[in-house]
């Protein structure tokens, strides 16, 4: 293309990393071709299950709808692999990728502990107040508590995958913390908790669980919803949001007949302990026989209607025998991990594969992160990141770290905060996402808190050598490759030789450059241009795509 | 009805400065920023995101099918509407709008009742693409352009042609123009590293020229370049509105009021070229707790209410009441009967408001009867919103709108003579 500047992927060859990002110390040029790519020769380390086939370039002829596990994977593979499913590279990860094997990692990954984690009983501390009575410490939680509690997790979490599931499925069942009220909030603690840890389990189980969970029964009036008014709000956004779609495959009719079948639940204030649970009262279940979906559903005072409300709609087809809720789920799914505009083929083989492992989550995301789909050159550096993915992604990947308080402005003010989606639907998606985070001055303003808080990060031992350059770099062309491979940004070389001589000159206050040669070791430097140089890279589109 | 600037802006100066001045000319008056002389026209649309409930913003009166389906709800005494040139004996409004009551004496009020889209859905989020893309099928509206974007593609391609403020909105999204959109203004500048000010500059500077010299082929990568470009390209311009303006009236701390007076900013500032402002106010979806005079539907109105007063004073002493347009309105209405939540479900037809020194005050499209809330569910849609939004870009923006609006399935009536 005339005028398109030739993208290269520059390679660690000859660094020695502190912390290597990638064990297999060879890079993928990305499809630009004709740049001075000084990338070593392919390693291949063996064809079994799990180990990983180190190639130069992505592989060819892979198919973009296409699940088949894909043979080999390169360190680009590895990379995007990250960038979807980690918030981004962290320095080490693929190393433990690679010493354990794709297919084993992602085992690993998808074996969420139950019990609580060291890491989850720090953060639970942002959830407590000194006026929390004894024995309810952190059930009182604001709604603030809740996004640092949140947003503490997302950084701490040695799991990442675990915390980008959950926020899948924080958009996927919206509910904001910031409408309920003091005595509830300890239900969306709950609610969160509950999403995190079975996040990879059947789609079943979430579907009938959180239809039930008094976070949603709140949030969509289910608490509110009674034999002697129904309520359509949860009914409504059962099967328009949770699982067929919009206008796909239920009526108005059904609305008003499912808002029936979800009477049942309403709040119950334990005066004891200020908090309020929600209780099934049969008083107040509407009477009768329902028929939602062209199915009866009948009258029974002894428990609620929603096992048969999911079971119906789980097997609910079309006309033409289409599984809408595999379809649904599948393109949900697709959405977030692979393409804004997934292929009708590709959705179909998702959905397949979610029944074939009867809507089991984990199994059918581990068949995605291993497929060809996954991989295609045509789903890389396409997607963009929500700004909470772009903040988490980099406090991760740079362990620069600011207060809760900046976390919860620029989060706000962006409306990606964790814990309060800016509507039932969730967050924006595919392109939408490119609204006031893109045009607006708040990430490179949250960029520049994270890079100024200096000396706090300091006193507590933060050490930015460490973190954003290779251990014997010797100038400042492998720390602007090191930093442009953490970030996930794509540089050509016009950009580069401009950020290499941005290291080199001295800008003082007053205009005046002078020449500094920048030396990677003199902490000064680091202060003055590394940090700086971060700023730089943030701008650049391709930190704001994965 | 039109009105001069003139006429408003000395009773709006009575009315808020205080000052015994009737008989001094408003330039003269020190203190008094008017903007920029030029008679640019602009719109202020304001999106009440959730769902509004217009049968508890314009009361119908004499209806008793309203108290009726709403024992709980209906309002028993709405504010009176029975003065000025459009008075109406048929309507009141929610007791928390009583600037709107204001406006609406001195014939600056277009009501519009029934507006929706023909085959209403009443899904927020399909309702919302229809009314953000212009096109009822909008079922996959991430396909579609936003008619903001097409508008300015067409009719002003400025990178500050249209602009949104606190409100992100689809209808300034779509092919491959993205229009400025911001959180707020008041914090729209690059904060600089306070240790090291000149590597902050140097490090603009750099990130301006990659943002300049970067292509893609992929679309997304390009719109976010675009995006941050705009960023770039235009903060000197609206920090300088920012800092030079000088506050005419007091705006209330709140998200929507802010919004507000960061489009006064730049209008102050000459309106830097921009034809259409977006902003709005989440929390219409009042499904439970809605409350009549008092809870969150009422507070939501107090908040419309101070935001739009100050905004509307704010222009009149600025000299461009008669130059601005603002339009209100949700994605749908709500039912005519109250839930068993003490809120209301999703309906169809809604009641829009058009406000403005230039627009003819009054009530247009069909009156509201004992029918209309007795006999349906919702409020019936006669006319479209297409038609509203089309006359203000035709009459007020003039430009045709029929380029921006091209869905076959919309209702076409003729010009409503809002304006």
């Amino acid at each position: 293309m005339p005028g398109t500047s030739v993208v290269t992927r520059r390679s660690f060859t000859g660094f020695s990393l502190a912390g290597p990002l990638f064990a297999l110390t060879l890079t993928a040029c990305s499809g630009g071709g004709g740049g001075e790519d000084t990338s070593s020769p392919a390693i291949a380390e063996g064809n079994g299950p799990g180990v990983i086939t180190v190639t130069t370039d992505p592989q060819a002829g892979e198919s973009p709808t296409s699940l088949t596990a894909k043979s080999s994977f390169s360190d680009d593979d590895l990379r995007h692999f990250l960038a979807r499913t980690h918030f981004g590279v962290v320095a080490g990860k693929a190393d433990e990728i690679t010493n354990s094997g794709l297919d084993a990692y992602i085992d690993q990954m998808m074996t969420i502990p139950q019990s609580t984690q060291a890491f989850e009983t720090d953060a639970a501390v942002l959830l407590a107040d000194e006026s929390d009575p004894a024995g309810l410490e952190g059930m009182f939680p604001s709604s603030s508590d809740i996004v640092a509690w949140n947003v503490q997790l997302m950084i701490d979490n040695p799991n990442a995958f675990q915390e980008v599931l959950g926020m899948f499925w924080q958009d996927y069942f919206g509910v904001d913390a910031g409408l309920l009220g003091s005595s509830e909030r300890h239900l969306m603690v709950d609610y969160i908790n509950y999403l995190r840890r079975n996040g990879v389990g059947s789609f079943r189980d979430l579907f009938l669980d959180v239809s039930r969970h008094g976070a949603m029964l709140i949030f969509l009036n289910g608490a509110n919803n009674n034999k002697f008014a129904p309520n359509e709000n949860y009914a409504r956004e059962f099967w328009e949001l949770f699982s067929l779609g919009v206008d796909n495959g239920y009526t108005e009719a059904d609305i008003i007949e499912g808002s029936r079948a979800f009477t049942g639940w309403r709040r119950s204030f334990d005066a004891e302990t200020g908090l309020t649970h929600l209780i099934f009262d049969p008083e107040t279940k509407a009477v009768g026989s329902k028929f939602p979906l062209s199915t009866v559903v009948g009258h029974s005072l002894d428990q609620d209607d929603y096992e048969q409300m999911v079971e119906l709609t789980l097997s609910h087809r079309d006309d033409a025998g289409r599984d809408l809720v595999a379809e649904y789920l599948a393109a949900k799914l697709l959405r977030y991990f692979v393409s804004d505009n997934p292929s009708d083929e590709l959705i179909g083989a998702l959905a397949a594969e979610l029944r074939f492992n009867d809507l089991h989550i984990g199994a059918t995301l581990k068949t995605l992160f291993l497929s060809e789909a996954f991989y295609a050159t045509e789903h890389r550096e396409t997607m963009v990141r929500d700004f909470y993915e772009q903040a988490i992604g980099l406090i991760r990947t740079t362990g620069m770290t600011e207060s809760h308080w900046i976390y919860r402005r620029y989060l706000g003010n962006m409306d990606s905060m964790p814990s309060q989606p800016p509507s039932v639907e969730g967050w924006p998606e595919g392109a939408n996402k490119i609204t006031a985070q893109s045009s607006g001055v708040e990430m490179p303003n949250f960029v520049n808190e994270l890079l100024t808080n200096r000396n706090n990060q300091e006193e507590q031992g933060y050490d930015i050598a460490a973190s954003l350059q290779p251990a014997d770099a010797n100038g400042p062309e492998p720390v602007v490759d090191y930093l442009a491979q953490l970030l996930g940004v794509v540089l050509d070389d016009t950009d580069r030789a401009m950020m290499i001589d941005f290291m080199n000159v001295h800008f003082g206050n007053d205009g005046e450059q002078t020449p500094l040669n920048y030396t990677p070791q003199n902490t000064d430097h680091q202060s003055r241009k590394l940090r700086n140089l971060l700023w730089i890279m943030t701008q650049h589109p391709t930190f704001h795509t994965k | 009805m039109n009105k001069t600037a003139a006429m408003y802006s000395r009773r709006d100066f009575l009315k808020f400065a205080g000052a015994g001045a009737a008989t001094i000319a408003l330039s003269q008056i020190p203190g008094v920023a008017r903007a920029v002389a030029d008679d640019r026209k602009f719109v202020v649309m304001i999106n009440l995101d959730g769902g509004n409930d217009s049968l508890n913003t314009v009361v119908p009166l004499n209806l008793g099918s309203y108290h009726d389906r709403r024992p709980g709800l209906g309002i028993d005494a709405p504010l009176d509407l029975t003065s000025g040139s459009a008075a109406s004996n048929d309507y009141g409004l929610h007791p928390g709008l009583p600037a709107l009551q204001t406006l609406h004496a001195e014939g600056a009020v277009a009501i519009v009742q029934k507006t929706g889209y023909p085959n209403a859905n009443r899904s927020h989020f399909t309702s919302k693409d229809v009314f953000h893309t212009g096109d009822s099928s909008a079922l996959n509206a991430d396909r579609k352009s936003g008619w903001i974007a097409r508008y300015a593609k067409l009719y002003n391609d400025h990178t500050l042609g249209c602009i949104s403020i606190g409100h992100n909105a689809k209808a300034l999204q779509g092919d491959g123009v993205n229009l400025l959109q911001a959180s707020n203004l008041e914090n729209f500048t690059y904060q600089n590293d306070g240790r090291y000010p000149g590597e902050s500059q140097r490090r603009q500077e750099l990130a301006r020229q990659m943002l300049a010299r970067y292509q893609s082929g992929a679309t997304n990568p390009l719109a976010i370049r675009n995006a941050i470009q705009l960023g770039h390209d235009n903060v000197d311009l609206i920090r300088g509105a920012i800092d030079n303006y000088v506050p005419n009236v007091d705006y209330a701390d709140v998200s929507f009021s802010r919004s507000l007076q960061g489009i006064a900013q730049l209008i102050q500032a000459g309106g830097l070229g921009t034809d259409i402002y977006y902003t709005g106010m989440g929390g219409f979806d009042t499904h439970g707790g809605q409350g009549s005079t008092s809870g969150r539907h009422p507070s939501l109105m107090f908040e419309l209410n101070r935001g739009i007063e100050s905004f509307a004073n704010d222009m009149k002493l600025q000299g461009k009441w008669n130059d601005c347009v603002i339009v209100v309105f949700s994605e749908f209405g709500r039912r005519n009967f109250e839930n068993g939540s003490g809120g209301t479900d999703h309906g169809d037809g809604q009641t829009m408001m058009v406000l403005g020194g230039a627009v003819n005050g009054g009530s247009y499209g069909s009156m509201l009867t004992d029918a209309d809330i007795r006999d349906h569910d919702s409020m019936p849609m006669e006319v479209d919103f297409r038609s509203v939004f089309g006359e203000v870009i035709d009459k007020h923006l003039g430009h045709a709108s029929d380029a921006i609006f091209t869905d076959t399935n919309r209702l076409s009536l003729g010009a409503l003579g809002i304006l």
